[in-house]
Order: structure tokens, then sequence, then C-alpha cells
């Protein structure tokens, strides 16, 4: 699964949860499957962390090569 | 809707402005027109080319010698005059603009560059969808550039930022900044961001600079400006595809289309937490009619709680500050449900009181001679009503 199929799966699990009309056990289940859900978005965000860099840095290294 | 009195309009009115903090305690520069000081008190407008600002300044003595056609700034705050209907600029002084020369220079160019076409909205570029990368043009040091990462990671995680550290105030500074356009528009990233924090009208010159402005019109990338406080605004602010009132802003333009944020993976974990809780809120409602079911339930209650514990924890693991506040919230709910549950209320010494298994709560439906059930936390006990009496 995406990242963003993952995140609509929990998305919908959620507001199947908030309907109401589940029992204890299915409830527990859904909010299992949610928290699971939502671990799997924090690592795959954490995997794909976007990059921060000083562009100059790069610059002045290829000049000091030059 | 009943009428309401001018009176209470106006006071309405007056409250507005007054907690508008944006119109208190701040600077406006502009020309002076139609000064003049009655017993004391300076009366004039400042005005620049679209718009005039009625002005009153008390116990203006000293100020004799300002004439229209002044370009000056006044510092002071928006208020509305309730007696006479209108607002006015309250100024407590008025000082000569010196960079007046500046701003002179500043209009002329503006007017130019507007009659070029360089300010054309039909020129303007979108921002694209799916932003991945963005480049910031900005000083290396200082609180914009955190600013900006902050903002947008906390909101799209996956962005790559690139800075292009630029001279933001001061000779050159406009070269610098060029720089940055002409390296980011060969370079691997989506939108650029012109960016700088608050300043005074020299400090912001270079964003007035006729080449810059030019270079900005050409670029074939959209370019966000964000320069000074939502209150200034440069000429870059007018050629710009975008202009962010602050560097705050323009992050969360740039972050603004990702359909899911790591803000909505937070909320939605927030909800399912809330969700559940209330799910097994209502469970315990019901529960409360089945004296016999307690124990049951409080021990199957007790297992799902240390679960979605142990769940947010693991999950503070992985993830940084911001889920501490959804940990906290929860962490909250828990608590309060504990508080709830008839177990506890028991074991404080509570009794409840049963009659052919339903809860007991009022006296009004008693009579002498009833049976009814004392629910222990340990046992329960029958009785008969002998006495009734209710409380006033």
């Amino acid at each position: 699964m995406t990242f963003e199929e993952t995140a609509k799966k929990l998305e919908d699990i959620v507001k199947k949860l908030e309907k109401g009309n589940v029992g204890l056990e299915e409830g527990t289940k859904l909010y299992e499957e949610g928290v699971n859900l939502a671990k799997a978005c924090f690592e795959m965000i954490d995997k794909c962390k976007g990059k921060i860099e000083n562009v100059k840095n790069e610059l002045d290294k290829i000049i000091d090569r030059e | 809707m009943n009428p309401i009195s001018v009176s209470d309009v106006s006071k309405y009115i007056t409250q507005i402005f007054d907690s508008e903090e944006l119109l208190h305690g701040i600077k406006v520069y502009g020309e002076v027109s139609g000064f003049g000081i009655v017993r004391g008190n300076a009366y004039f407008n400042i005005k620049d080319e679209n718009s005039l600002l009625p002005c009153v300044l008390f116990g203006a003595e000293k100020y004799r010698n300002v004439k229209d056609g002044d370009l000056v700034i006044v510092e002071g705050g928006v208020k509305y005059y309730s007696k006479g209907g209108k607002i006015n600029f309250y100024a407590i002084s008025i000082t000569p603009y010196g960079t007046g020369y500046l701003y002179q220079q500043f209009l002329l160019l503006k007017d130019k560059l507007q009659k070029e076409g360089l300010f054309d909205v039909g020129h303007k570029k979108e921002l694209p969808k799916n932003i991945k990368s963005i480049g910031v043009i900005t000083s290396q040091t200082g609180a914009v550039i955190h600013d900006i990462i902050n903002v947008a990671t906390r909101r799209n995680p996956m962005l790559n930022i690139y800075l292009f550290p630029a001279k933001v105030q001061g000779d050159n500074a406009d070269n610098t900044i060029i720089e940055g356009i002409d390296y980011f528009e060969n370079f691997d990233v989506d939108v650029i961001i012109v960016a700088r924090g608050g300043g005074s009208i020299e400090d912001l010159m270079p964003f007035n600079s006729e080449q810059l402005a030019r270079r900005v019109y050409a670029c074939s990338k959209p370019i966000i400006s964000a320069v000074g406080h939502e209150t200034d605004f440069t000429i870059i602010d007018f050629v710009s595809d975008l202009r962010a009132p602050t560097p705050s802003a323009a992050a969360e333009l740039v972050t603004n289309d990702l359909s899911f944020s790591i803000d909505s993976i937070k909320d939605n974990l927030t909800r399912l937490d809330y969700a559940i809780n209330n799910l097994y809120n209502q469970s315990e409602m019901n529960i409360v009619n089945i004296i016999t079911g307690f124990q049951l339930f409080e021990n199957k209650l007790d297992i799902l709680k240390q679960k979605i514990k142990g769940d947010i924890k693991n999950l503070l693991v992985l993830a940084d500050k911001p889920y501490i506040n959804a940990y906290n919230f929860v962490d909250k709910k828990l608590s309060i449900l504990e508080k709830l549950s008839p177990i506890q209320i028991l074991k404080q010494g509570y009794v409840i009181a049963t009659h052919e298994n339903k809860v007991v709560s009022s006296i009004d439906n008693i009579v002498i001679g009833q049976k009814l059930e004392i629910n222990f936390v340990d046992g329960k006990v029958n009785t008969t009503v002998n006495n009734v009496t209710k409380k006033n």
C-alpha cells in the first residue's frame, strides 16, 4: 500500500468507528487496525523524510575543487 | 431581531477596533494633507496614491512646522470615534520620513513596472500540485529559515527543502538573491520562496530592486515572496507569482494540497482514541444496569486501557513532539474513564441500590415495604424499605 492508500484506509476506519453501531469486539478490532495503519504511516514518513540541504555548501565545494 | 440602539452598535464597533492588534502601536508612512492645529490639537490626513487616513494628534504644539506634502511616519493606533461616527488614526508622534527619497524611488519604480505589465495577473504562474521540493532563498542565520523548515516539515515531512543562503540586506543583497533564482531555476525544485523577516524600509530595500523584479518576472518557476511583516510591501511582492504575508505562511502555501499530512494522521489517531473511548463509555453505561457484570467488565476494560496506553506509547517512539499532545489527550480521557467506572465508585465506600436489577437513583418511586438490593463492592444485601424521606 502507498502512503496515500494507508492514510485513506486509516481515515475510513476512523469514520466507521465514529459512526458507532459497532460492538465492543468489532470496535476494538477496528481500533487495533487503525493504530497499526497510523504506525505504518509514521514509518513510511520516517523512511522518506525530505532532505534539508544548504545548496551553497555544495556549490562552494565544487568551486573549491575547481 | 429587535432593534438595538445606536450606542450599542457604536460600542460594538469600538470594541472591534480596540481588539484588533494590527491596528495599534503601528507606524504608518504617507504624505500629509489638510494639516491644521485647532486648540493645540493637530487634525490632518496622511495618504498615498490610493488611500487616505484621517489623523488626530493631541498636544501638537511641537509639530507646528509640519506642512501638507511632507512625507512622514505617524505612530499610533486606529480608533472609532463614536460621537462623530468616524474612524481616526490617533497619532502620538509625527516624524519626518527620513527615507523620503527611498519611498519616492519605490513609488516611481512601482509605477514604471506596473505600466510595463510586470505585475499583470495573467503572467503569474500557478503553484503546481504535489510540491515535492522547494528552494528557499534567505539568510542562513536567523529565524526565517527555521520557521519555514518547522512549518513545512510538520505539514509535509516528505518535502525536500533546499536553502540558498543569500544576503537579505545591505549592498549587493539583491544580486545574491538573483544568484539564488538562477541556481534554483536549473535545480530540481518545484517552487522558489524568497523570504526575509521584518525590518525598516532601508532594510527591505534589496527587495525593491529593479534588477531583482525583472529577474523574478523572467523566472520560469513560480516564486513566492515572503518579505517582512504582513503590513510591509516591497516591489518583489507585486511581481512575484504569489505573495505570502509571512515566511511561515509561505511554508503553509507550499504544503497546502497534500491530501494526507502528518497533521491529518495525528488527527485521525486522536479521533480513533476518542471513538474507542466513547464505545467503552457506552458499554460501561449499559453495564451499569447489569450489576452482576461489573467485575467482568472492569477486567476487560482494564486490559483494553492498558493496550491503548501501550499503543500510544509505542507510537511515541516513532513520532516526534506533535504526538505528545495526542497522547496527553488520550491519557486524560482514560483517567476520566477510570473515575467513571462503577467499581471505582463502590471501592470508595459508596453503594448502589437496585430494584429488580435496575439502578434506583431517586426515591420517587420507592414505597414503604418495597424490596431493595444494596450492592457493595464485595457483595449485596437485600432490604425492605420502612421509611421514605424526601429532601426538599
